[in-house]
Formats: structure tokens, sequence, C-alpha cells
């Protein structure tokens, strides 16, 4: 009698074992995503439905107004997009991308002061901004943090900040300090390597600056 | 038997007090009213989503296209060449109806897998000699090289729709699939294959708290 359960215990223990196996196999293939393509319905070819009620119509004239509300901050006139992460600035109009440039925006990284404490973090600030002024042949006036990253001395007299040529031809000023705006290192455009303002090589430059004028919006992303 | 018999008035009691305390079966709303309203609904959280000054994604269904967009101006395409619907299983379980998306938003949208960013500190030295450009010192590294972007990436809105991002045609792999579904991380959602230089693009470009418009 005990050999008898034994055996039968056994046939138990061994099918509910490859049961369990083959309930596992089948819950561990059959877990995933299930990826089925979509179907879109193409608004311009379905043709709009009579409104069927007030409550229709209603909700179509609130879609139409929220719609133009919408459309009111859509720009017509030409503007500058910088994708600051990737290095690159677009000058965009309505009817598409005018010029892809390479450029290099905000390095990211952060300066302290040593004897205060001040410190700088060179990011390319994100937001909608506008070009607030144009130049020719702009000249730098080198802020404090220029001198620290190299060991200098911050001067007293105002005349020693002055650096010539070192912004290239143009620049255009979008606000707190910060330009789009030349480079005397262009090899290193494509690479984030800039204070905050975003550099352009000359002839990308020439082409953003005649296409620009005051007010010309930018984003940055 | 007492017994039994007030157990059955106890039940036809509950039974009774449930029936009332349902509402009456509410006027179902026209679908044609309800598809309006959602549309309405979602232009609304887009418009509050474009008064704000940061960007954010807007997927164009009809067109396959991505967008990153601020204040309803597109700033950069990102061309979707595959779209499908994801929809988690667990042991081949899981239903296929999914919500509508068409005509939805979603906020606050975070990064899986986050990326990593370090701050790097400047550590003031002095000054170079005069060099040109033929002596530069040595080069910086390139986007892709300080942010290299996972083959598939997804943005999750808390748990309950993700867009998920594919660098090509694959990317990823049905371990990683699986390893989601059973850790409870998965959610529906979207699919969309971006050429790999796009999906690099895309992922370094992406902040906190996304927002997302299908239209």
């Amino acid at each position: 009698m005990r050999v008898l359960v034994t055996e039968s215990a056994r046939r138990v223990f061994w099918f509910s074992a490859v049961g369990a196996l083959v309930a596992l196999t089948l819950l561990f293939a059959g877990t995933g995503y299930r990826r089925t393509p979509l179907e879109v319905t193409d608004a311009a070819a379905t043709p709009v439905a009579q409104a069927s009620s007030k409550e229709d119509r209603d909700l179509q004239r609130e879609i139409a107004a929220l719609e133009k509300r919408l459309a009111r901050g859509r720009q017509r006139g030409p503007y500058i997009v910088i994708d600051r992460s990737n290095n690159r600035l677009y000058l965009r109009d309505v009817d598409g991308v005018r010029l892809t440039a390479v450029c290099s925006a905000g390095s990211g990284q952060l300066l302290r002061d040593p004897s205060g404490d001040r410190e700088w973090v060179f990011e390319t600030p994100i937001g909608r901004h506008k070009v607030l002024s144009r130049q020719r042949n702009p000249v730098w006036r080198k802020p404090d943090w220029a001198f620290i990253e190299e060991n200098l001395p911050i001067p007293k007299d105002h005349g020693e900040r002055i650096e010539y040529g070192t912004l290239g031809e143009y620049a255009l000023h979008f606000g707190d300090g910060y330009m789009i705006h030349g480079t005397l290192y262009e090899r290193l455009l494509g690479r984030n390597v800039s204070h905050g303002c975003i550099r352009l090589g000359r002839d990308d430059l020439r082409k953003v600056y005649a296409a620009s004028r005051e007010g010309t919006p930018i984003f940055i992303f | 038997m007492d017994g039994k018999r007030e157990l059955g008035l106890c039940a036809v009691l509950v039974l009774a007090l449930g029936c009332g305390n349902q509402e009456g079966p509410s006027p179902a709303m026209d679908p044609g009213a309800a598809t309006l309203a959602r549309e309405r609904d979602a232009l609304l959280t887009e418009l509050e989503l474009s008064g704000e000054d940061r960007p954010y994604l807007v997927l164009d269904l009809a067109d396959s296209r991505l967008s990153f967009t601020m204040g309803g101006v597109p700033l950069r395409d990102y061309p979707v060449f595959d779209l499908r619907r994801r929809v988690p299983r667990l042991g081949f379980m899981g239903s296929d109806s999914a919500p509508a998306v068409e005509n939805t938003v979603w906020r606050l949208g975070r990064v899986v897998p986050r990326p990593r960013r370090k701050v790097r500190e400047i550590t003031p030295t002095d000054p170079a000699p005069e060099v040109d450009e033929a002596t530069a010192p040595e080069m910086p590294p390139l986007p892709e090289e300080l942010l290299a972007a996972p083959p598939r990436f997804s943005i999750l809105f808390d748990r309950s729709f993700a867009l998920e991002v594919r660098a090509g045609a694959e990317g990823g792999t049905a371990w990683r699939d699986r390893f989601e579904v059973l850790t409870g991380r998965a959610a529906p959602g979207l699919s969309v294959a971006l050429s790999p230089e796009d999906a690099g693009a895309l992922y370094r470009s992406l902040g906190d708290d996304i927002g997302l418009v299908i239209r």
C-alpha cells in the first residue's frame, strides 16, 4: 500500500512539474508588447458630417474658435530656431526650413569664482526670445568670468576688457548678454563649447543676419 | 429555519438597496458629439501648452510627423516612418482594444531611460599661448559622444500612456519588453520609428515634464 501511494505521488509530482513548466514558458513567451499598425483616419478625405444636434453645432463652433486662437500664435515671417542639444540653427518660415546651420551652443559647464560666492553655468537659455538689436563688427566686452576662467585678475580699467574681432562680422543680441555671433574657431562648430551664446560660421552668420530684423523671433529648445 | 428566512430577507433588502442606489441609465452621448467634445478638450489643453515658454511634442498621425513645438510654432520635425499601437500583454493576455489616441493631449511626461547629463566644472587654467586653427587643443566631444541615445526609449505619462521611440525599424529587444511588463512598468500607447539620427537628436533634446499633443 505504501509503495502504491509513493508511485502515484511521484506521477502527480512530475505531471505538475511539467504542467508548471509549460505554463511558465507560455507566460514568458507571450509576455511583452503587441505592436499593431495604427489605422489613421484621413480627416481631409472624410467628409464632415452634418451637425446632427444643437450640441454638435455648438461644439463645432467652439472648435473653430479654438483653432483660430491657436493659429494666431503661428509665425508668418521668418524665425530662428536653435536646437542647443544638437548644435543646430534653423532659419524657418511658414513654408518650412530655409537654412540649416551648424552652430555651437552653451557647454553647460560650471565655473566658480575662487575668491567669492559667484558661480556661472554656461547654458544657452531655453524659451522664446527675439532679436533686440543687430550689430556689425561687434566688439566683445569681456565679463568677469572670462578672466577668472584664465586665472587672470579682473581689470579695473574698462579698456582692458575690450576685444576686437573675437565675435566675427555680425551679432544679433537677444537679451541678458546673449547673442548669435561669429567665431575664430570654426572647427569647433557642432560642439557645445560656448559660454551660452550661439556661435555660427562666417557664411551662415551672413545669411542669418541678412534674413533677420529687430523683432525676429528666436526659439531655443 | 428562522435563521435562513432572516438571511433571505437581508439578501433581498441589500439587493433592493443596491438597485435603488443605481442611477437610471444615463442618456448615451451621441458618438459624434463625444468625438467633438474630445477634440475641443484637446484644443483647450493644447492652448494651455502653447502659452508656456517651453517646448512640447506634436504627433501628427496623418502626416506621419513628430515635431518639437513652442507656442504653436513648429521648431524641428522628425519624420515618422513606422507608427504602431502598442499594448502590453502578460502571457498572451491583454486587451487589444485601446482607447482612441487622436485628439488627445498628455502632460508631465518623463523619459525612460532618463538621459544622464553630468555638469562638468571648469578648472581655471592659465591662458594658452597664441595658437592658430591648426594647433588648437584637443577637440571637445560631439553631442552624441556626450550623451549616446539608446536604440529605444519611451516618454511615460503617469503609467497610463507611453510614446515609444525606436531608432530604426527594430530598436530594442523582446527581453526588455518582457522585463517592463513583468515589473509593472508597461503602459499602452504608441510606438514610432524614426531614423537613428533623428531618434538620437530627439533623445538629447528632451527635458522634464514633456507635453504631447496627438492629432
